[in-house]
């Protein structure tokens, strides 16, 4: 099994230079971003002065935070990148044939590609939060705590979507286009469905939507701060899953991983 | 008198897959010995040898290797197992020397000293990327992956198709010196019978994925001949005898089975020996096969 992981490590390294430079430009940015934040043209716009109510002064640092966030998600997704290309990188070029004539049984060779993915996106995640903390000491606008939650966030979605398209590449036969498409949309029904009392809100709201839509952001706010372990469990319970439901796909179909 | 130690048991083995069916395949192969597996493209011989090696289920029958059950214990024979494939099935980026560090961790025998001197004799580069290689390289590749790791059944499954002579020539040399080892074993799958006349001890001959022929090579050559005979006397043929015939303008071309009671029986004909060759065309265009 150990041999397989580090098939797969070295995949990653064929991409390292491609990490690096998304991380270079994560940081410049990120460098960017707090000093305007603390004395350029974002200061002036999420401060409230003569021109800038309190409310828009929020709106301007929750818009402002949420793309900080996000954008300190850019490494840990770099490294992703890796591990949603093993499987169909194995198809492409026959390796999954030489796999399943070594002496490794097929639990063993699905174990090593969920720790590869788990790995790998820990890796990321890790590297994520190194940048955020080292940002977090020059600005007060994002919290280091909210950063920490938002990279949680993103490496369990990440996860959740690597699992789903890892079953699903192996239900479709190796399908990348279809695998890919139908993780997207399962994730995607799933924060719909998650979010139905919200979106019914929004449409009843009327004239009120502003308010409705603050508060909505405010409540999303307080989940991604305090409730970012909610995410990570279901990752583990998703990646849990995907192990048994791959095994025993796996077995059943054979040759294709 | 000791019994003959079979490294290959296959015993009753079917597979449907609606378009194609291996029906009811049986065959041994014998320990220490090079087994030849023919048959034309799609006849079943790569279907037969993934049911072999357990990377396809088969529907029913039981196969066994180096003695033990393949349902069973499949990865345990798989470490004593070499397996080279048409195509060479490493990620293009990889290098030799990554394919070490990689096998090192998965085959628990796997021998560095004998797979670096493998590269070596195949002048193959250790930090050049297999994706640059040749396709003789790869092979070789390949080849010497399956070697390193002291294994004692070699599977192959077109090993040496598109290949010049000079490197099949050399391919072929690597596995005469493997047999020389008393319990080391070769199934070889290829379409060149010429490769099977130099190396082959047992031939098994698979069509439309039923074995049409099985049994010692030279007992075969012995017993199957081309008999040559004027139209006019193909009736006096029994044709208990004949294999396929074919008609020409200076008369009739038969293989026959039994090529010395052909020669006692009708010495107005022409016997030769045949060859794999012919032998396999003979039992593909037979309408009387089976």
């Amino acid at each position: 099994m150990r041999g397989l992981i580090i098939k797969d490590l070295m995949s990653f390294r064929q991409r390292l230079v491609m990490v690096m430079v998304v991380t270079v430009f994560v940081i410049v940015l990120a460098v960017m971003f707090s000093i305007s934040a603390a004395s350029g043209n974002l200061r002036k716009m999420t401060v409230p002065g003569p021109d800038t109510t309190e409310q828009e002064a929020q709106v301007a640092r929750d818009v402002y935070s949420y793309t900080f966030m996000m954008l300190m998600l850019l490494p840990m997704c770099a490294v992703g990148d890796t591990v949603r290309n093993l499987l169909h990188e194995d198809r492409q070029s026959g390796f999954t044939a030489v796999a399943s004539v070594t002496p490794l049984t097929i639990r063993q060779r699905i174990m090593s590609k969920i720790i590869c993915f788990c790995g790998l996106y820990l890796a990321g995640a890790v590297l994520s939060i190194l940048i955020c903390s080292a940002v977090s000491l020059f600005t007060d606008m994002v919290a280091f705590g909210q950063l920490f939650s938002i990279v949680i966030i993103g490496l369990s979605v990440c996860l959740i979507y690597t699992f789903l398209q890892f079953d699903l590449g192996i239900i479709l036969n190796g399908s990348e286009v279809y695998s890919e498409t139908f993780s997207l949309l399962i994730i995607l029904l799933a924060v719909l469905g998650m979010n139905t009392k919200n979106i019914i809100a929004l449409i009843k709201a009327g004239d009120d939507f502003p308010n409705v839509i603050f508060e909505q952001a405010r409540s999303v706010s307080a989940l991604i701060t305090d409730r970012s372990y909610l995410f990570i469990i279901t990752a583990c319970i998703i990646g849990v899953i995907s192990y048994f439901v791959t095994v025993a796909v796996a077995t059943k179909k054979r040759e294709v991983i | 008198m000791e019994s003959v130690k079979n490294a290959i048991e296959i015993k009753n083995v079917t597979k449907d897959y609606g378009d194609f069916k291996l029906d009811n395949i049986s065959f041994d192969v014998p320990e220490g010995s090079v087994c030849g597996f023919i048959g034309q493209n799609g006849a079943g011989k790569t279907t037969t040898i993934k049911l072999l090696l357990d990377v396809r289920a088969k529907d029913s029958g039981e196969i066994y290797v180096l003695g033990r059950d393949m349902s069973k214990e499949s990865a345990a024979v798989r470490e004593d197992t070499g397996v080279v494939f048409d195509e060479m099935g490493f990620n293009e980026y990889l290098t030799a020397k990554d394919i070490n560090i990689i096998m090192r961790n998965i085959y628990k025998n796997w021998d560095e000293k004998v797979f670096f001197d493998y590269l070596k004799r195949f002048a193959l580069p250790v930090k050049k990327k297999c994706g640059d290689f040749s396709r003789g390289m790869r092979m070789k590749l390949q080849i010497a992956v399956a070697l390193s790791h002291n294994a004692k059944l070699l599977v192959m499954d077109e090993p040496t198709s598109g290949l010049d002579p000079i490197v099949r020539h050399e391919i072929l040399e690597i596995f005469r010196e493997f047999v020389v080892e008393e319990d080391h074993t070769i199934l070889l799958s290829t379409h060149i019978t010429s490769d099977l006349e130099q190396i082959a001890d047992e031939i098994v001959f698979i069509n439309a994925g039923k074995i049409v022929l099985k049994g010692n090579k030279d007992v075969l050559l012995e017993k199957h001949g081309i008999m040559r005979c004027k139209k006019d006397e193909r009736g006096k043929i029994s044709d208990s005898l004949i294999v396929s015939e074919e008609n020409s303008s200076f008369g009739i071309q038969l293989l026959v089975n039994d090529r010395q009671t052909c020669e006692k029986l009708y010495p107005k004909c022409v016997v030769e020996p045949a060859t794999i060759e012919q032998i396999m065309l003979g039992y593909v265009s037979s309408p009387k096969r089976g």
